[in-house]
């Protein structure tokens, strides 16, 4: 059909080919960019937790649903509920027992144990859930280097506690108790290398997620601390990271990832592929740099927004 | 199929075009890649902005590449996004409390050098001092000041003097020394919130004071100095001045300083110094006038039109501005300043040579007086506390010590006593009684109201020593040494002082009671060391008098230089008769030489205040002979020296008009035969030819400490025979007539008419 209305109509079949060869390579130079929407993950906003915290990194949520806050420019941990009711903090400036110096990360284990990455102490701190001081160990690094703490995550395997050693780019895995079990990661860009491992999260299967701030990626390992993949790219574009912060998964394993300097939050499906960007009624919501961030058995969405001083509570839509 | 080699033939070149396209493209994005260390700040050098996709954030074209320029790349945010724990931890430091103003144009006070660019609006912005490829970037920082990604390097506060100069240049702008080396310790407190000093840590840089980030006080100032906290830091004791009347959050809390800041806002130290751009020296941050030079920033609040109402220094205060009485006493004890202000031995006294304006109360940095407490002699931001023994003023006046252990301290011998102030002595200490540093009563800062019609200073002693006053107990009685008197009529010259209507020292002055007194020294000669407590009585050696007047007396012959031939003739008991004593019961010993005869106080005896009864005289003597008479005659000190006869014929009334001038040898006078009064027509008496105080006319020497027998040229002859006043009427015959006058048997019996001729 096609080729009958060329010889019919006599026109000349080679020129258009051409003219459709050069639109084609031009077009790839020409065409503008925001041509394509940006795929969502559509959340409905819910509410602030603003507790007069200074620059909060982190948070976890206990077995009871209450919010545990890491204020470390204030040296404290705040306590609110689920609803964001104050409840009490606990924490002071020093290096004693219960004392902070610019604490960055937090987990809490199944049986309510409170684990702090004192950071500026080099050290993790335990707590009861009322703030009570329970024990510390220090986080060593076995040379003259002084080590980073900056987040912690707690492993049902094990009771393993993963500490993510900011400056020295490994991850050190301990028994509760404290001693060292092993560790890895070095200063690289290859798999299993890190520039900068920040926060950490575990799925079911124990497996652990790691920001890898500088490398612009999140690895995701064994827990024993094989590479088993890695999720993001170096950029601006959907699937990119420029710095990403903060992870977590939710109940069906999604990944969710955020990058504190675009201000946004990016969603991946378990085997890591590209879901989409947070966003509010198909528009991408804009977050003041988000850091630390969980998804709670409700499917909320909690999200630290550094320089805005607060949580920031989501929900899921999808 | 021709068609077809065409379109394949066509196919291919297009390919070919798409190709070259795809690979130029990759080589730019593969360029671009090798540059992804750059891109971790540069964002906008990303190839993601030059796809058909949508970002996540927005290209922000301009100034991408431009060098030194601000941009994306050192916006806040993109130095945020490493510095907030997950790279680097500069939360608690960079964005916490205060930061140094980003994104203002400078002030007019600074001066942004070429080599600190400012964004494209002219305004600060981080880059401006940070920089990733700086002079001073050093990723964990070095004493060299390469620290935190300056764009230069900071040793001691460089990279900030490179814009404030005019407070680096604190001379000049009369701001906070900088760089120089301080007495001052600097307190562990001051580092814990940042602080810091040059490399040695002796010396004060910018960063000592501020913190370009995570500032917690106003103006980048390392901790909040609205209660000047960050100045007593260093300067502790200038601390105590917090809740003293000098605290003007007190006392004047919306006066304003000269940066318009009220003191309840800027603190008690801001409210009266500034650290830059003051006023004037010592960092004054109040409204100078001319003629408040640096060593007299009080009077800017005390002065006399200030509008304050304070507490002014009056019109008769403490002289300031004025050398020490001793610098080398007063320079050990309390400091002098030089005319800058500063501290020099070879300084002045000024008013903080006696004040502490920083401190209340000497002797506790605890008690800090308050708003309405009214101060005395033990606090009033005195250097030393000046109550009991007056030790502040006596830390100069150290020749008025004595006054402390003698009669004077009226704590002892008047403690109800008050002074202009109302305050006892033990309140104002000895010193407090008489005088008061400010608001007194007259330039000699007389702290008591005068008393009487006298002269000025006669007015003063008579303050107390009147008939009601404190020392009512010593009174100069009806007869006592003339005083407003000058010495020029008598001819006498003196090396006491003599004073002036306003009490100042001047030489053709007048004799008033201090020219005899000191009042502030009991004995000149001997400080007292067992002082008794109260009243002690005094004697010619001591009683405040400037010189000791026994056994010689030397302050009487200060004077009378003429009258100190006496010594060592007969006529000093010191020879004759130690033990014959005067009205007031003094042997020679306690009154002195010329106590024995003359009571300078308190006699009894108008004519030459005579210390002695006088003596009998008989129906021809006059009452001058009776001086004379007091000892020659029975019973007394000189009762073997009793002339037979010592009277001239009655009536023969003798003119001495040409032998009055005192300072003549042929002087004789003659005396109102009632008063005593020198006159020039009467009858002669003992004084007239007998001078007591000179052994022999023709020798102006003292005797020779011996007894001894006159002749026809000693005796105290006031002159020879052959030129007294005898020949006047005698002639020749006077050589007879005077060998014989005290001899009844030689002499002659007057005749009722003519001359007097020898048998």
């Amino acid at each position: 059909m096609f080729k009958n209305t060329i010889k019919h109509t006599n026109v000349d079949v080679r020129r258009i080919y051409i003219y459709l060869i050069i639109l084609t390579a031009f077009s790839s130079l020409c065409i503008p960019a925001n041509l394509f929407a940006l795929e969502c993950i559509n959340t409905k906003f819910l509410f602030d937790i603003k507790p007069s915290a200074n620059q909060p990194s982190d948070m976890a949520i206990a077995p009871n649903g209450d919010i545990y806050l890491v204020d470390g420019v204030n040296n404290r941990v705040i306590s609110v509920d689920s609803n964001g009711r104050w409840k009490f903090s606990f924490g002071s400036k020093g290096s004693d027992n219960g004392q902070f110096r610019i604490p960055l990360g937090i987990d809490i284990s199944d049986n309510g144990k409170v684990f702090i990455a004192d950071t500026g102490n080099h050290r993790i701190q335990v707590f009861d859930l009322t703030g009570k001081f329970l024990y510390m160990f220090p986080v060593k690094t076995g040379s003259k280097s002084k080590s980073d703490p900056v987040d912690i995550v707690v492993s049902k395997l094990k009771n393993y506690l993963y500490v993510s050693d900011n400056d020295n780019h490994k991850i050190r895995v301990y028994r509760q108790g404290g001693a060292l079990e092993f560790e890895w990661g070095k200063f690289g860009e290859n798999y299993g290398a890190f520039r900068y491992p920040g926060m950490m999260v575990l799925n079911d299967f124990n497996e652990v997620f790691v920001v890898d701030v500088l490398n612009t990626r999140v690895q995701k390992f064994d827990p024993f601390g094989e590479y088993i993949t890695d999720i993001g790219s170096w950029g601006v574009l959907e699937g990119s990271f420029f710095r990403p912060k903060g992870v977590a998964l939710d109940t069906s394993g999604r990944i969710f990832v955020s990058d504190s300097y675009m201000g946004v939050i990016q969603g991946f499906t378990d085997l890591g592929r590209y879901a989409g960007v947070i966003c509010n009624k198909n528009q991408k919501r804009a977050f003041n740099t988000p850091v630390g961030i969980i998804i709670d058995k409700d499917n909320r969405l909690l999200v630290v927004e550094m320089r805005a001083n607060k949580i920031t509570v989501l929900k899921l839509l999808e | 199929m021709p068609h077809i080699s065409r379109i394949k033939k066509y196919a291919a070149f297009g390919s070919l075009i798409l190709l070259t396209v795809m690979i130029c493209q990759s080589a730019f994005a593969l360029d671009m890649s090798s540059k992804r260390d750059c891109v971790v700040c540069h964002v906008m050098w990303l190839d993601d902005f030059r796809t058909d996709k949508e970002s996540l954030i927005d290209f922000e074209p301009g100034n991408v590449l431009m060098k030194d320029t601000q941009g994306v790349v050192s916006s806040e945010g993109m130095c945020y996004s490493c510095h907030d724990g997950y790279i680097q931890d500069s939360r608690h430091i960079t964005w916490n409390f205060n930061s140094h103003p980003t994104f203002v144009k400078p002030s007019n006070n600074i001066n942004v050098p070429m080599e600190l660019p400012l964004s494209v609006k002219g305004e600060l912005y981080c880059g401006t001092c940070h920089s990733a490829h700086g002079k001073g970037a050093s990723s964990h920082g070095d004493p060299m000041g390469r620290t935190s990604l300056f764009r230069e390097v900071n040793v001691d506060s460089s990279l900030c003097e490179k814009c404030h100069r005019n407070e680096a240049s604190y001379k000049n702008s009369n701001s906070h020394p900088l760089h120089t080396t301080t007495s001052l310790k600097f307190p562990d407190e001051l580092f814990e919130p940042g602080s810091k000093l040059e490399i040695n840590r002796k010396q004060v840089t910018c960063q000592s004071c501020h913190k370009i980030h995570g500032a917690k006080g106003k103006k980048i100032l390392i901790v909040d100095n609205g209660d000047s906290s960050l100045c007593m830091l260093c300067h502790k004791e200038q601390g105590a001045i917090a809740e003293t009347k000098h605290d003007l959050r007190l006392t004047l809390p919306d006066e304003k300083n000269v940066k318009d800041q009220s003191a309840a806002e800027s603190g008690p130290c801001s409210a009266c110094h500034t650290p830059h751009r003051a006023a004037g020296k010592k960092l004054w941050a109040r409204p100078l006038k001319k003629g408040n030079p640096a060593t007299q920033l009080c009077l800017t609040c005390h002065g006399e039109d200030t509008g304050y109402e304070i507490k002014g220094t009056g019109k008769h205060s403490h002289p300031i501005n004025v050398d020490p009485i001793s610098k080398e006493n007063a320079a050990d004890a309390l400091p002098l300043f030089a005319e800058d202000g500063s501290k020099s031995p070879k300084g002045k006294v000024q008013c903080f040579t006696c004040h502490d304006i920083h401190r209340w109360d000497p002797d506790s940095a605890d008690n800090r007086g308050g708003k309405s407490v009214e101060g005395d002699s033990s606090n009033s931001f005195l250097r030393i506390s000046n109550n009991f023994s007056s030790s502040l003023c006596l830390k100069c006046h150290t020749d008025k010590k004595q006054i402390v252990t003698s009669d004077h301290n009226l704590e002892v011998t008047a403690p109800k006593e008050k002074n202009i102030q109302g305050v006892t002595p033990s309140v104002s200490g000895p010193c407090g009684v008489c005088h008061i540093p400010h608001n007194a009563n007259s330039d000699h800062l007389w702290a008591k109201e005068p008393f009487g019609d006298k002269d000025f200073v006669t007015q003063l002693c008579t303050a107390c020593h009147n008939e009601n006053g404190a020392a009512r107990e010593k009174l100069l009685g009806i007869n006592f040494h003339a005083v407003d008197v000058t010495l020029k009529k008598f001819n006498i010259t003196t090396t006491l002082p003599l004073y002036d209507s306003e009490g100042n020292v001047i030489p053709d002055g007048k004799v008033v009671c201090i020219t005899c007194h000191d009042p502030h020294v009991w004995d000149p000669n001997n400080p007292i060391k067992d002082y008794p407590g109260k009243n002690v009585e005094g004697d010619a050696r001591n009683s405040f008098l400037r010189k000791t007047n026994s056994p010689s007396s030397d302050l009487c012959k200060a004077c009378h230089e003429d009258k100190a031939f006496v010594d060592g003739t007969d006529h000093d008991l010191n020879i004759t008769n130690m033990e014959a004593k005067n009205l007031l019961g003094q042997t020679v010993k306690e009154s002195g030489q010329c106590g024995v005869c003359h009571l300078v106080h308190n006699s009894p005896n108008k004519i030459k205040l005579w210390a002695r009864e006088y003596g009998k005289i008989s129906r021809h003597e006059d009452i001058a002979d009776a001086l004379c008479n007091s000892c020659h005659s029975k019973g007394n000190p000189a009762e073997s020296k009793i002339p037979l006869i010592a009277t001239h014929p009655e009536d023969k009334l003798i003119n001495n008009i040409m032998r009055s001038d005192r300072s003549q040898i042929d002087y004789a006078p003659i005396y109102d035969r009632k008063t005593g009064e020198e006159v020039h027509v009467g009858n002669i008496s003992c004084p007239s030819c007998h001078n007591a105080h000179q052994w022999s006319p023709l020798v102006k020497s003292k005797g020779i400490n011996q007894n001894l027998e006159g002749n026809a040229t000693t005796s105290f002859l006031r002159n020879v025979s052959y030129d007294n006043i005898c020949i006047d009427c005698h002639g020749l015959d006077a050589l007879f007539r005077y060998k014989y006058f005290h001899d009844p048997v030689e002499r002659v019996e007057p005749r009722p008419s003519g001359v007097n001729i020898v048998r």
